[in-house]
């Protein structure tokens, strides 16, 4: 009984894993190897989806994705581990606040927070407005919104949460004992940041830039919204599934991603790996 | 451990306990959790789990003979069309009337609609608006069905240039109820633009750059492209040469744009707030969207012309609520809700008694008294064609150019 008692009791999940999850996973890897005809897929097996997936402008839209994609990341990871740092070493009671106004906007929503920098952004926006009031500058600058900035910073505001929760949940196991060590041994605050602080939160850090990129990776509807030009690959790959009715085509795309992914993951731990503590 | 008595008493309790088990964090939190006394109301409260389970079957059944008594529940309606398209019917207590609950989405371009239909859409969705070129590629792929016009009485009043509408029948049959038409004018900004642009390539003056907008739809685009750039007779009947050219014009209008809307709600608040001053491609009734937020936005058919468009209430092929589906099609063109789509968002009305209803202001907003001169400027074009037997470039590779387009 005791052998058995796991695999009973975890077999809902794993059905539900298997049958939400693994199952539509491998049929749209069967299907990216298929062909569209006009409203119909053919099944017959052929690369050509993963080859238009990688070249001409799928990939210079790929890089696109992928710079907008890693500078969310780096952002929210920077802002995140600031965030967290003050609520975990600064804050003391208001600690507490501080990560309950954290995790209030996550009520918010994503259309809501989109709509928002819609307005803080626009022409006639609170920023520009306040900028034109305080005589900074005389035209609204219309760079603000509707390029690839804004979705920079939209991704970011929404992906915050997301990336301050696993760093402070790093950072709490980090005991002060350590840190008096070593202030007592004549280290610096900065040392004590990238020597102690920074490599023990590794898999906080890590986890919340992977979380970040793989959602900013795959976004669409911000891009839609505020991007104002800008296609990235969650764009092309929602036109596939969307108006060209090219499953097939928006399948192999999503793998070309999820690979790409995967890569960066692996990298990403690597680099980290090599950031040891003292 | 010398200044925390307490911590210090749970640890012992810890360690003579379960040897092992002292360095497990979570244990470690449960004493502490029972130290606090938490332990104490739980064993106030002994249930075991066979009283709790008929605990909650009691509540439950109290709850359910609590719920008021209905006469009979809402019918949930699945509606999927344009931001819009449902409000003449919410226009009385008809719905309420009726036991009817409108489940709404709203689609960005026509190609949604079959998309979302030919892939599981069948079955659960009961109402699409389609453009009336799409009707006969949806009635000959089985997902759209065919109207019994018994059904549907207030056709009688539709103006015979609607109710005729080549696109609309398929082999005689009616597939679609044709409710509100329009064109595809540019909207502009009265203040910005200093008078009314004459010409598309208005477009590209120097003083619009980085200041258009332009729709996600590939069929109108394409169509109105077409008008403009190429020697085309009709627009939708375009060699591939004809199609790339169209294309390449995108490009460039795309190239001094700064926004590509995703819906018509979305272009008219960029030109609301001023992001955008001038569009390629609209709809009459973005000036109303934009009056709502309060900026003053216009619209004229410049000398190139347009195309126009006849959009119709559908009820798809096994539609779950076909009663509820039939009473919606007839309400659409019934007076009273075309007046309101008439007079508040300023669509174009099919309904003859309707117009007669309209109040001045709302009736000059379409050339009602002499269809023939706006057909002149506006054009109702048939679909692109479907099969390549002509040479010339079907929807299929219309679609696959756009893609060009939409990666520029």
């Amino acid at each position: 009984m005791t052998r058995r008692a796991p695999l009973v009791l975890i077999a809902p999940s794993l059905a539900v894993f298997v049958t939400l999850f693994v199952a539509p996973f491998a049929y749209f890897f069967l299907m990216s190897f298929w062909k569209k005809q006009r409203f119909t897929i053919e099944r017959e097996f052929n690369l050509d989806n993963y080859y238009a997936a990688v070249t001409d402008e799928n990939l210079e839209i790929g890089i696109n994705t992928l710079i907008v994609a890693v500078s969310v990341a780096l952002t929210t990871t920077i802002l995140g581990f600031i965030y967290a740092w003050i609520v975990r070493f600064k804050a003391g009671n208001w600690g507490k606040a501080l990560l309950f106004v954290a995790l209030v906007t996550l009520f918010g929503g994503y259309l809501m927070k989109i709509y928002a920098w819609k307005t803080i952004l626009g022409n006639e926006g609170v920023l520009n407005t306040a900028l034109q009031t305080l005589g900074l500058i005389d035209e609204p600058i219309a760079a603000l919104l509707y390029s690839p900035g804004a979705v920079i910073v939209t991704l970011t505001h929404f992906l915050l949460p997301f990336a301050i929760l696993p760093i402070y949940g790093s950072m709490r196991s980090i005991s002060d004992i350590e840190m008096e060590a070593a202030r007592d041994l004549g280290a610096r605050p900065w040392q004590v940041l990238a020597g102690i602080i920074v490599p023990r939160c590794r898999a906080g850090i890590v986890t919340a830039f992977l979380f970040a990129f793989l959602i900013a990776a795959g976004d669409y509807i911000t891009p839609q919204l505020v991007g104002g030009k800008l296609t990235m690959t969650g764009n092309m790959i929602a036109l596939q599934f969307g108006q060209r009715f090219n499953w097939p085509l928006g399948a192999a795309m999503s793998f070309v991603v999820l690979t790409t992914a995967l890569f960066v993951i692996a990298a990403t731990h690597s680099l980290m790996a090599l950031w040891r503590p003292r | 451990m010398k200044g925390r008595p307490h911590r210090a008493g749970l640890f012992q309790g810890v360690r003579r306990h379960r040897d092992g088990d002292a360095d497990n964090e979570g244990e470690r939190t449960m004493q502490r959790v029972r130290g606090s006394g938490l332990i104490r109301v739980r064993s106030m409260m002994q249930l075991s789990r066979r009283q709790f389970g008929l605990g909650a079957a009691a509540m439950g059944g109290l709850a359910a003979a609590g719920l008021p008594r209905r006469a009979r529940a809402a019918t949930d309606v699945t509606f999927l069309g344009w931001q819009g398209y449902d409000e003449g019917l919410f226009v009385d207590d008809f719905l309420a009337e009726n036991g009817i609950s409108l489940n709404t989405t709203y689609i960005g371009n026509n190609d949604e609609i079959v998309t979302k239909l030919a892939s599981g859409g069948l079955g659960s969705i009961d109402i699409v608006t389609p453009y009336m070129g799409y009707i006969p590629l949806l009635a000959e792929s089985g997902l759209v069905q065919p109207i019994d016009e018994s059904k549907v009485p207030n056709l009688a009043s539709v103006m015979p240039i609607f109710r005729n509408d080549p696109n609309i029948s398929v082999d005689g049959v009616l597939y679609g109820v044709p409710f509100t038409w329009g064109s595809a004018p540019m909207m502009y900004n009265p203040e910005a633009t200093g008078g009314e642009p004459q010409s598309w390539m208005d477009l590209f003056k120097p003083e619009f750059e980085g200041k258009v907008a332009m729709m996600d739809d590939p069929l109108g685009n394409l169509m109105l492209a077409a008008l403009i750039a190429t020697d085309a007779e009709s627009a939708t009947d375009l060699t591939h040469e004809q199609l790339a050219a169209a294309v390449d014009f995108l490009i460039k209008v795309k190239s001094v744009s700064r926004v590509v809307a995703v819906s018509w709600g979305d272009m008219a608040d960029s030109l609301a707030r001023g992001d955008v001053v001038i569009t390629f491609s609209g709809w009459e009734t973005i000036k109303k969207f934009a009056a709502d937020l309060g900026t003053r936005i216009e619209y004229t058919y410049p000398q190139e012309g347009t195309f126009a468009w006849l959009d119709n209430y559908c009820i798809a092929t096994d539609a779950p609520n076909l009663e509820e589906d039939y009473l919606l099609c007839n309400k659409i063109i019934s007076v009273e809700s075309q007046v309101m789509i008439g007079t508040e968002l300023l669509q174009g009305i099919v309904s003859q008694d309707a117009v007669a209803a309209l109040d001045p202001e709302a009736a000059s907003l379409y050339p009602y008294d002499n269809m023939d001169a706006f057909g002149q400027k506006a054009t109702f074009f048939r679909f692109p064609p479907l099969d390549d037997s002509s040479g010339l470039a079907t929807f299929d590779d219309w679609l696959e150019e756009y893609e060009r387009f939409k990666t520029a």
